[in-house]
């Protein structure tokens, strides 16, 4: 945090920007450097981005004034089902490699659940742990959970790749052909109504 | 790069529709928000939102709960890699 610098000459995906908002490259594992403390800090999908979260969370608790909040909006990994649909199918052996795969490039994706655990550890008071879920498809019964999952199939579809092509080649050896063959076969999975897979989504609020 | 992008703005409208148009479960509708940061913003768009909602959302959604907006905060995106627009 110690040189923060406002960027960009990439290709924009926001149309516009309000004039309240900007942004900073920082790593967030740095010393906080701020001059100023915050009512509310959020942070979203970062089960993958640190080495240690418990830092993170330390350094948003120094951060936040007296009775300021902290939100985190996170994916448990890996998905689960809700019946004996997954055994034998690709998608099974798709979660087991990457377990393998984040164990030997010593990467740990699964402490979504320790989050509250680790806020009440730092001094956070009022933990409110509030579960939800995604269906992967349109298999769930309800109208609601049919929209939910067509949005996170094509979430997980279009992400696939960029989770996995790293970990299984670099972490377990794989060639990039093997890889494709195997996320081909996951996409035909996801892409059956006979798989009843979900993502579990934990936000916690402090 | 861009595909991971429009994923990440994708998995946003996934967020929104789940928490029916909201950006946060915490309570601080009525708290006088004055800084607020957004960590590993991605391509920015839950602090440009949280911001303020732009009218293109507002009138291509149907989502009716759009009470997130806080055009009075000051919203401090950050991120390692530099895919926010300017």
């Amino acid at each position: 945090m110690s040189s923060p610098s406002i960027v960009n000459s990439l290709p924009l995906t926001l149309s516009s920007v309000p004039p309240n908002c900007h942004f900073e490259i920082d790593d967030a594992e740095d010393e906080w450097a701020f001059s100023y403390k915050f009512e509310y800090i959020h942070g979203r999908t970062l089960a993958w981005c640190f080495k240690s979260h418990v830092t993170v969370f330390q350094s948003a608790f120094n951060a936040l004034q007296p009775g300021g909040w902290l939100e985190v909006q996170d994916i448990v990994i890996p998905s689960r089902c809700i019946d004996d649909s997954m055994p034998g199918t690709a998608f099974e052996r798709w979660i087991d490699l990457i377990k393998e795969g984040c164990i030997a490039l010593g990467r740990d994706f699964g402490r979504v659940p320790q989050y509250k655990q680790y806020l009440q550890e730092i001094g956070f008071v009022d933990v409110v742990e509030k579960q939800l879920a995604w269906p992967i498809g349109t298999w769930a019964r309800t109208r609601r959970m049919k929209m939910l999952g067509a949005w996170c199939k094509e979430n997980v579809l279009s992400g696939l790749q960029g989770w996995t092509m790293a970990v299984l080649t670099r972490g377990l050896g794989m060639t990039l052909a093997e890889v494709e063959l195997l996320l081909m076969e996951v996409r035909n999975d996801i892409n059956s109504s006979a798989l009843h897979a979900y993502v579990s989504d934990v936000s916690i609020s402090i | 790069m861009q595909i991971e992008q429009d994923r990440l703005d994708l998995q946003h409208h996934l967020f929104l529709l789940t928490l029916r148009g909201k950006l946060h479960l915490a309570p601080i509708e009525n708290m006088q928000l004055h800084n607020v940061m957004d960590i590993g913003t991605g391509t920015g768009i839950w602090a440009a939102d949280f911001g303020i909602i732009p009218l293109s959302f507002v009138f291509f959604s149907n989502l009716s709960h759009l009470a997130s907006a806080f055009p009075s905060a000051n919203v401090l995106g950050t991120d390692l890699s530099p895919i926010q627009p300017e």
